[in-house]
């Protein structure tokens, strides 16, 4: 039955070219769509596993805790207090100022580049303790860390000159890729960072290290007590923010993907129903020469099967490119690759259901009578 | 005998709307007929034609075909008896637009689930045998109507039948088609083919061996040809 899709969907060729422009446009979006979210959740995961016995100290706001640091400030003092608690690991805990040089394409995301400033020799509390090349600490107030999407974003190697908000910063280390933020990150020294972007004895958080592991929960709490101004997140409650954030995209993204995928299956069933419309007389004629209901039935679903897959198919490189164009990364992820085809099959079976019920319903007569 | 009617009725529409097409024919059509079914349209020869071709079934009577009683067949059972035992042609060719002459003639015997090998030999050879062996590859859009209704007639063929119905075959051809396209039906019956054809055609109905005349849903007049019998 596959020869005699495929010859009917070569046959007519306008309107087969157009049925699969319109899976691919729909699909495309499907797959940028569901690529974005999968990244940014792996992301957000990813930030989320590197907190872990940690606690970020923010300024308490209405809609609670950011997740990204950044939005808000406090007062450096305020930040000084909450380190000198006990319990704080003082070595590996440091105030960062967070600062946006190139804002995100994509809304509410993490900027593309952005500034980390971190208190002299505390950079690794800000990083982890990761393999760096070149130097790991920051010596002079001119030289920078580079996260390696920062490192992309300014094509910079080991020892280049790089320019943020007209001062010249030198390329001191290069990290591997770690998560987002990190990825973003160009590492400078926190009272280089305040004065280059104008936040005087400010910063955004306080990324606290607990002496002890089974503590952490117990140091937010003293935070808290301390200035109730301040909110402290653990990892956990970090988690549960996040999720409850990512929920509700994901609900937003799905309502959108599902959308698209039943605007694909309109466009493939009205093609397909008109086909059956125009073919009446067609289908007659296998019917009157011995093809079966089931036989009728193949062709038209797999037929409306080959187009959705083909465009399903097609889609998949597009996306890709488009991502690179729009969000200038090369975003895929192979098992989006495999959803995305098997969501292809299941729209391209869906949308020949109905058309294919109403073909294998045509009396053999059909042939005979509109002669 | 490969196909019979006993008291064949079949009635559309109720009360003051009913209309009887066949009203009680009674037909025999024997191994090696050549039948030609002749009458004014709307005798009821084209609906006798779907009840001999398992596509319609009648208000009341029996159709006998090689024993089986269709009547008492469900539909899966009638698509199987078309497939395997009736080969159509129609007026119109009723080719598949988008296959080339090859494909056409393949695809009972797809559905009939030979292999791919074995089709194309035996379609290869029913194309030689109608004179198409040069248009294997053409598309019905690329062939005249004669070249057409030669690629129905290896279509027809392609399972074996052992009855071919051909509503008007020639009605849509010029005559010097139409003539090739009778001689071929006619060396089809010689070589021991049973065909039942309908026509409107006085010229034709006189090659045929059996004219069977219909008026009113009725048959009218049977009569034999001895003509073609002898020259064959």
């Amino acid at each position: 039955m596959i020869e005699l899709a495929i010859k009917n969907i070569w046959g007519r060729k306008t309107r087969s070219v157009l049925t699969i422009m319109g899976v691919i446009v729909a699909m495309q979006l499907y797959i940028i769509l569901s690529t974005i979210m999968g990244s940014y959740e792996k992301d957000v995961q990813k930030q989320i596993s590197n907190m872990a016995g940690r606690v970020i100290v923010q300024l308490k706001t209405e809609s609670g805790a950011s997740f990204l640091p950044g939005s808000n400030v406090i007062k450096e003092s305020d930040a000084k207090e909450v380190m000198g608690l006990q319990g704080v690991d003082n070595e590996r805990s440091t105030p960062v100022l967070i600062q946006a040089i190139v804002p995100s394409k994509v809304p509410n995301a993490p900027p593309t580049v952005m500034a980390a400033g971190i208190e002299k020799g505390k950079e690794e509390a800000y990083f982890g303790n990761v393999e760096v090349d070149g130097e790991s600490k920051i010596s002079k107030s001119s030289d920078v860390i580079l996260g390696a999407g920062a490192k992309e974003f300014y094509k910079a190697k080991l020892g280049d000159s790089i320019t943020v908000r007209d001062d010249k910063f030198t390329v001191v280390g290069i990290l591997p890729e770690i998560n987002s933020q990190i990825d973003a990150s160009v590492v400078m020294n926190l009272a280089t960072a305040q004065e280059i972007f104008v936040r005087p004895s400010l910063v955004s958080s306080v990324m606290l290290t607990a002496t002890q592991v089974d503590k952490v929960v117990e140091l937010a709490k003293k935070v808290t007590e301390l200035n109730p101004k301040l909110t402290a997140s653990t990892s956990e409650s970090m988690k549960k923010s996040a999720d409850e954030m990512l929920e509700g995209q994901r609900r937003f993204f799905a309502m959108i993907n599902n959308t698209v995928v039943a605007v694909a299956a309109f466009i493939v069933m009205i093609v397909m129903v008109m086909a059956v419309f125009e073919r009446r007389k067609e289908i007659g004629t296998l019917k009157a020469i011995g093809a079966s209901r089931a036989k009728i039935l193949g062709i038209i679903v797999t037929e409306s099967l080959t187009l959705s897959l083909i465009g399903g198919v097609m889609a998949l490189p597009i996306s890709v490119l488009l991502i690179r164009l729009v969000f200038g990364g090369w975003l895929f992820d192979t098992s989006q690759w495999g959803q995305t085809i098997a969501v292809a099959v299941g729209l391209g079976i869906f949308a020949g259901l109905w058309p294919a019920w109403s073909a294998q319903r045509v009396n053999p007569l059909e042939s005979l009578r509109y002669e | 005998m490969i196909i019979q009617t006993k008291n064949l009725w079949k009635t559309y529409g109720s009360g003051d709307t009913q209309v009887n097409a066949l009203r009680g024919v009674d037909l025999t059509v024997n191994k090696g007929d050549f039948l030609a079914l002749v009458g004014p349209s709307g005798c009821g020869k084209s609906t006798l034609l779907h009840m001999l071709g398992a596509m319609d079934t009648p208000s009341r009577g029996e159709i006998m075909l090689e024993g089986r009683e269709l009547g008492k067949l469900g539909e899966g059972q009638l698509t199987d008896v078309r497939l395997e035992r009736l080969g159509f042609i129609f007026q119109t060719f009723n080719l598949v637009p988008t296959l080339n002459a090859l494909e056409n003639v393949m695809l009972p015997m797809k559905f009939a689930g030979i292999s791919r090998r074995e089709a194309k030999q035996k379609a290869l050879c029913l194309l030689d045998m109608v004179g198409l062996k040069e248009r294997t590859r053409h598309l019905p859009a690329q062939m005249s109507g004669g070249q057409r209704q030669r690629v129905a007639i290896a279509r027809a063929l392609a399972n074996d039948p052992a009855l071919i119905l051909a509503d008007e075959p020639t009605g849509n051809l010029d005559s010097e088609n139409s003539e090739k396209i009778m001689e071929l039906l006619q060396n089809l019956n010689r070589k021991g083919r049973t065909i039942v054809m309908v026509t409107h055609n006085p010229e034709l109905a006189e090659r045929v061996n059996r004219v069977v005349y219909m008026k009113d849903g009725q048959l009218a007049e049977l009569q034999r040809n001895t003509k073609d019998i002898q020259s064959a």
